[in-house]
């Protein structure tokens, strides 16, 4: 049987056992990585924050107190990673990112021979940085309302807001799509 | 009865789904993260490096004097001061002293 989140990281806090460690990277690689895949909207930069957000969390483990969720705090590890990340890459370089980022998707989207991620890609683009970030987490990573105000600092009722901004945005721009396909 | 925006909201999900079933586990990453995982940075380790030998350097040509006026009762314990000298055994309990320290302070486990 699969030893519990708890488990594992109580022995990672009391002997710093890498392996147990690895157990909850293997866990939880992949939300990490697809909430930062749809987050930046670059697969390799996802991957490069995911890794970092792996890393603080072992080095930062004994604060976990246990009172929410290992997913959550982890996840709010890797949104701080983002955050710190979308910093340093704004001003002269959002330009670049964005055109790289674009085709980064366009990359990914032949490679994968999915419409479905490139549509979904394109239409978080046009959210702002926070709707994109809640509707992410809510949608992609399968948190609750209250998950999400969580990790990302926020008061319930504005991510509650911030949610249906950006549903309703997203559903505007797929289903015009849709209807122009049609 | 599901409403419109219920049919959206498990639309978005699937598509969230299917957008994500590309990123599949990979073994890669899980070895790369553990094999990064308590390394300290070059950086820190090498100012505490230098500060712990700085330290330990200074000490043991202090020290030496006070390990001079030491006396031994066990002869080996004699022999092995005599043969190796007071300041090499003095700067090796430092070297050790400071090992600990970079070896500790960086944030890895023992």
């Amino acid at each position: 049987m699969a030893a519990h989140d708890l488990e594992l990281v109580g022995l990672v806090v009391a002997t710093g056992d890498r392996h147990a460690f690895g157990q909850l990277v293997e866990r939880y690689q992949t939300l990490v990585r697809a909430m930062l895949t749809r987050m930046t909207g670059n697969h390799a930069l996802a991957d490069d924050l995911a890794q970092e957000a792996f890393i603080k969390a072992y080095r930062k483990i004994g604060t976990f107190t246990g009172k929410g969720s290992f997913k959550s705090w982890l996840c709010k590890i890797a949104y701080t990673e983002f955050l710190q990340s979308l910093r340093k890459r704004k001003a002269a370089a959002a330009a670049m990112e964005r055109y790289k980022a674009h085709q980064d998707m366009e990359e990914r989207s032949a490679k994968w021979d999915s419409g479905d991620a490139m549509d979904l890609d394109r239409a978080l683009a046009e959210l702002s940085e926070v709707e994109r970030t809640v509707i992410v987490l809510c949608f992609s990573s399968g948190m609750s309302h209250s998950e999400a105000a969580e990790v990302t600092g926020l008061p319930l009722g504005t991510v509650k807001s911030h949610i249906n901004r950006g549903k309703a945005k997203m559903r505007a721009l797929l289903e015009t799509k849709e209807a122009v396909q049609v | 009865m599901m409403t419109p925006e219920d049919g959206f909201e498990a639309r978005l999900r699937t598509a969230f789904e299917k957008a994500d079933a590309n990123i599949t586990p990979d073994a890669h990453f899980t070895r790369h993260v553990e094999s990064r995982l308590g390394k300290p940075l070059n950086s820190r380790t090498m100012v505490l490096g230098g500060a712990g030998a700085s330290g330990s350097a200074i000490a043991a040509s202090q020290l030496e004097r006070l390990a001079d006026g030491l006396q031994f009762h066990n002869p080996l314990l004699t022999q092995f001061f005599d043969l190796v000298g007071t300041q090499s055994v003095v700067a090796i309990v430092f070297t050790l002293v400071a090992g600990t320290f970079i070896y500790v302070l960086p944030g890895r486990r023992i």
